[in-house]
């Protein structure tokens, strides 16, 4: 089953795609990834949760390598509009908009778009490649896990994605735990007691994740647009000249994609880092690396190759924990869970053995999306540039519109929608305070999964504390969910206590707060 | 005080009722240790907490460049805030080709395209015709058809 035999898996697996049904929903993915990419403020974990109602009658292989190739073309389209609008088109392609601008700028943004694409191939094929021998690895390891490891290990994710997610540690906190109590909300399946529903019989089935993911991202960015789509300036660059690299700019990029690549990866596989973090990064690295490094800013090529290249190869490292562990580090990842959840499937070491086309399936068409996405987006790209006209407020009142849709066709209820557009306000809010917004997605995933595992490693252990301390693997995670704890607060302590002492040093002038 | 001060103490306050909440969860009398309110009363104490520490360190104030610190166009943002509860109001009652209509053309004027009046109002009733079309035929997902059938 496994070892030697991946490469027959992967055959296996590239005979269950490369049928013309299966290769429609990978292209079907790979052009719907691309168009959210390229257009701003719509990603993939928000197009992931509003395909899902319609999804549900396919084959769950048709849906996957759908969302697949969904996951993987964002992270292409994303590049188009940083290099070329200076608005970056996902939240992962901010860095690639510095350099990439200016190279626009200077006439040679055919070969930012050139060096973001080809990078984004080898990263992504590379990540796919490291998914297929990692994954593996990982199951062989997880099957001896338990309740009280998948506890410890939910909790670890959760308490990175705390550590990780934006500047301040209190707000990702709070983020994580409002997400965790809506998942808390709705009939508990284990005593069948009703959670915080105050007597409305709507919320005894609990707040969806899905809605929560729609109503945080799509519903919360339509509301910010009201508030700022008539006072933003965007400077747009018409593409100049044409899509090749000259040979300089081949010998600077290959160094940048590499290292973008290996960061990514290891960025991609961690969990509540995820694809922003991944190609800042990256960014950073070529700071110190690149040959090009006292160019970087003014539109220096590695700034966009290595970036790029560093949220592909982590969109595949996302892959590793959910698909081995059935645990998600990402919005988009969490929403992927979700999907799998309404098949009646679980990630994790079973499904390898038990939904092995699937899993191989999903992975064959991951190869198949990076090809057809190199296609689509280097040759094709003044088609999707074409997307960029489409005009602002039809586009968000179009997005308001199919995320009522979807959340009304999930449930045929309008007081979902009710509850929508208070989450909608809500991500409003969130995102003016600048709270991070994929924990709570991730809170409301994890939440009832959490609570799940952590009853039944007590009803095993009968009611000992110790059991999450005296397994060997469930020790080591535990140890490391304190440390993770421990870290950011230490931290703000001691930046603290420093501002302290600067303040009677006299160095006032850097105290703002 | 800064408005991220008055977040906290929001957060903390929030963090409150969901201990009460908790409060109304019936305990179960049956074996198990864990009964359905230690999760909700382990969140709510979080909540608690990351509003009191984010009273605490409430961080540097944000850059005025930055989209915290950027003037917002309240009036919009009230205006899509009610077009949004209208629609839920209006869906079974006006059908859903109607009520989306009015979405889609009220949304993109809220939103600044006051010059496209004409133009907008072909992109909503065409849209809105499709969905309907496409989620009640193709897709056998029912969406409400209003007085007018449709």
């Amino acid at each position: 089953m496994f070892g030697g035999d991946i490469w027959a898996n992967l055959i296996n697996g590239f005979s269950v795609v490369l049928t013309p049904q299966h290769l429609l929903f990978v292209m079907l993915g790979v052009t719907i990834g691309t168009a959210i990419g390229v257009l701003p403020g719509i990603g993939p974990s928000l197009t992931i949760s509003l395909l899902l109602p319609v999804t549900f009658g396919l084959e769950p292989i048709s849906a996957f390598v759908m969302f697949g190739g969904i996951f993987y073309g964002a992270m292409y389209g994303g590049s188009t509009t940083s290099i070329l609008v200076n608005t970056p088109g996902e939240s992962s392609s901010v860095v690639t908009a510095i350099d990439g601008f200016q190279m626009a700028k200077k006439g040679r943004g055919g070969a930012a778009l050139a060096t973001a694409a080809i990078g984004s191939f080898f990263a992504g094929t590379f990540a796919t490649l490291m998914l297929m021998l990692m994954a593996p690895l990982l199951v062989r390891f997880a099957l001896q896990f338990g309740a009280p490891e998948y506890f410890a290990l939910m909790l670890l994710a959760l308490s990175a994605v705390t550590g990780l997610a934006g500047q301040s540690a209190p707000k990702a906190f709070f983020a994580t735990l409002l997400g965790l109590a809506m998942g808390m909300v709705g009939i508990d399946l284990q005593t069948g007691q009703a959670r915080f529903t105050f007597g409305n019989l709507n919320l005894l089935g609990g707040i969806d994740p899905v809605m929560v993911a729609i109503g945080l991202f799509a519903v919360g960015e339509v509301f910010w647009a009201a508030g700022t789509l008539k006072r933003t300036f965007e400077e747009t660059v018409t593409l100049r000249g044409s899509l090749l690299m000259n040979r300089a700019e081949w010998q600077r990029s290959w160094p940048a994609w590499a290292r973008g690549s290996v960061i990514g990866f290891i960025i991609g596989v961690l969990p509540g880092a995820g694809a922003t973090i991944a190609s800042f990064l990256s960014y950073n690295a070529e700071q110190r690396f690149a040959k090009g490094k006292h160019e970087l800013g003014q539109g220096a090529i590695e700034g966009v190759a290595g970036p790029e290249a560093a949220n592909n190869a982590s969109a595949g490292g996302a892959l590793v924990p959910l698909l081995a562990l059935g645990i998600p580090g990402s919005a988009t990842t969490a929403v992927m869970l979700v999907a799998f959840q309404i098949y009646g499937l679980r990630p994790g070491p079973l499904l390898f053995q038990e939904q092995g086309d699937l899993v191989w399936g999903l992975i064959a068409s991951l190869y198949i999306a990076n090809l057809a996405l190199l296609v689509l987006n280097l040759p094709m790209v003044r088609i999707w540039i074409k997307l960029l006209d489409v005009p602002k407020p039809v586009l968000y009142a179009g997005i308001l519109t199919f995320s009522l849709l979807g959340v009304y066709a999930d449930t045929q209820n309008t007081f979902s929608m009710v509850i929508l557009l208070a989450l909608g306000v809500l991500g409003f809010l969130l995102r003016r305070y600048d709270f991070p917004l994929a924990p709570v997605v991730l809170g409301a995933v994890l939440g009832p999964l959490i609570e799940q595992e952590y009853r039944r490693s007590l009803a095993i252990s009968v009611n000992d504390y110790s059991v999450f301390f005296t397994r060997p693997i469930a020790l080591v995670l535990m140890t490391l969910v304190i440390m993770s704890f421990l870290v950011p607060i230490f931290n703000a302590v001691w930046k603290a206590s420093r501002r302290r002492t600067a303040v009677t040093a006299g160095a006032v002038g850097e105290i703002e707060d | 005080m800064r408005a991220i001060r008055w977040v906290a103490l929001a957060i903390v306050m929030f963090g409150a009722f969901y201990l009460w909440g908790a409060l109304q969860i019936r305990e179960s009398t049956t074996y198990a240790a864990v009964g359905p309110r230690f999760m909700p009363n382990a969140i709510g104490l979080g909540i608690v907490l990351s509003g009191v520490w984010l009273f605490a360190f409430p961080g540097a104030p944000p850059a005025p460049d930055s989209p915290q610190a950027m003037s917002l166009d309240w009036v919009s943002i009230g205006l899509m805030v009610l077009l949004v509860a209208a629609y839920v109001a209006l869906f079974r009652v006006a059908g859903y080709v109607l009520a989306t209509t009015l979405l889609l053309w009220g949304g993109a004027q809220i939103l600044g395209d006051r010059h496209h009046l004409v133009r907008d109002g072909v992109i909503a009733v065409a849209l809105a015709v499709v969905i309907y079309y496409v989620f009640s035929q193709l897709l056998r997902i029912n969406l409400p058809p209003g007085p007018l059938g449709f």
